[in-house]
């Protein structure tokens, strides 16, 4: 069963999101900031991270470069899901490839189907490269 | 006719209220969505309660800012004596179940007597509910359970209303710094607003118009943003 940590600030949504997902079969560990994001990694060992850009305190590229600077997380596949379009978003494509960002997906255009296809996509490569 | 000044901070206001508005349609979007995976009747009962607190508080922040337009339309705004502890006691009743859902203790705090204020009433209901939305949503972006206060005091300057929380520090500085931000950039009022932080800048215009702009303010150590009201003549019946 893969682990996906999830931070995300909006308590209403993030429930939303974990219970979806749990119910697709993943075990979920939600968080609403860039810094317990990271010390649960520690503890929570995922398989995938889906986050914000948006949260308080340090943003989701700063925890990104946070979580990237682990050898043990350069693989881990990671989804931003986030209130703010890309091309809003002020971080270049070729950042977010240099990141390895698996995916960025726009809250306003995208489906909870479509959040768990991504992930299970990801999942499905991330294992075929291993 | 609005200058040019004007319309350039209604627009940037409207660009807040837009920003902040998406996130209620997409929780809505997704109860919808989760009600296709999850037909139990509990499951059921709580999407629909998730839909009627954020349709709720979408509403009434758009509700706010309508209202803001519509007093710069007002050539002269009359004011009018209002009790200031009937509004916070409606306005905490409106904010309880949200404030519930977030995982937040809604207090309020009227100890004393204060007698009206000159207000309009529906002014300051939509004032302190777009605060109150403001500070329940950043609050529960904590992470740990937060209790959030609304309160009323007596100041030298008059009777300050507002709402407070045990966050982070909130300086002058800082508030003067978000409202330059507002409508441009990512807001650094992080304990306080939630997103674009549009409920704390419709809570501001609306009290700017009744000619008390929000500013810092403190309440039993707690941190926050109040509007402060000068007392009516009239005199308190009870």
């Amino acid at each position: 069963m893969s682990r996906i940590l999830l931070l995300e600030p909006n308590r209403m949504l993030a429930k939303q999101y974990q219970t979806y997902l749990e119910a697709q079969g993943y075990t979920v560990a939600w968080r609403t900031d860039a810094q317990t994001g990271v010390i649960t990694a520690d503890d929570f060992k995922p398989d995938l991270v889906i986050f914000e850009l948006l949260m308080a305190g340090h943003s989701g590229i700063e925890f990104l470069y946070e979580f990237r600077s682990y050898p043990d997380w350069l693989t881990v596949p990671v989804i931003i899901l986030s209130g703010i379009a890309q091309e809003a978003s002020g971080v270049p494509a070729s950042t977010l490839q240099e990141l390895g960002v698996g995916a960025y997906l726009y809250k306003s255009d995208s489906s909870l189907n479509q959040l768990g296809s991504t992930v299970q996509k990801l999942l499905t490569r991330t294992k075929a490269k291993k | 006719m609005q200058d040019s000044h004007t319309a350039h901070s209604n627009s940037l206001l409207f660009t807040t209220l837009a920003e902040q508005v998406k996130l209620p349609f997409v929780q809505i979007k997704h109860a919808a969505e989760l009600s296709q995976v999850s037909p139990g009747k509990n499951e059921l009962d709580q999407l629909f309660r998730t839909i009627s607190l954020t349709s709720e508080s979408a509403l009434k922040l758009i509700d706010g800012y309508l209202l803001s337009v519509q007093l710069q339309q007002e050539s002269s705004l009359q004011l009018e004596p209002v009790s200031l502890g009937s509004v916070m006691y409606d306005t905490a009743q409106a904010l309880e179940a949200y404030a519930q859902a977030h995982d937040c203790e809604l207090i309020l705090s009227i100890n004393g007597k204060y007698g009206p204020v000159m207000a309009r009433q529906d002014v300051m209901r939509a004032g302190l509910l777009s605060l109150g939305y403001s500070f329940i949503e950043a609050a529960s972006q904590q992470g740990i359970r937060t209790s959030l206060t609304l309160a009323v005091r007596r100041t030298a300057q008059g009777i300050s209303a507002g709402m407070f929380s045990n966050g982070e520090e909130l300086s002058h500085g800082l508030f003067k710094q978000a409202k330059l931000l507002k409508g441009r950039a990512r807001q650094p009022l992080g304990a306080f607003s939630a997103g674009s932080g549009a409920g704390i800048f419709v809570a501001d215009a609306l009290f700017s118009h009744i000619e008390s702009p929000m500013h810092v303010a403190r309440f039993n150590g707690l941190q926050g943003l109040a509007a402060t009201l000068l007392p009516s003549r009239q005199l308190s019946l009870i």
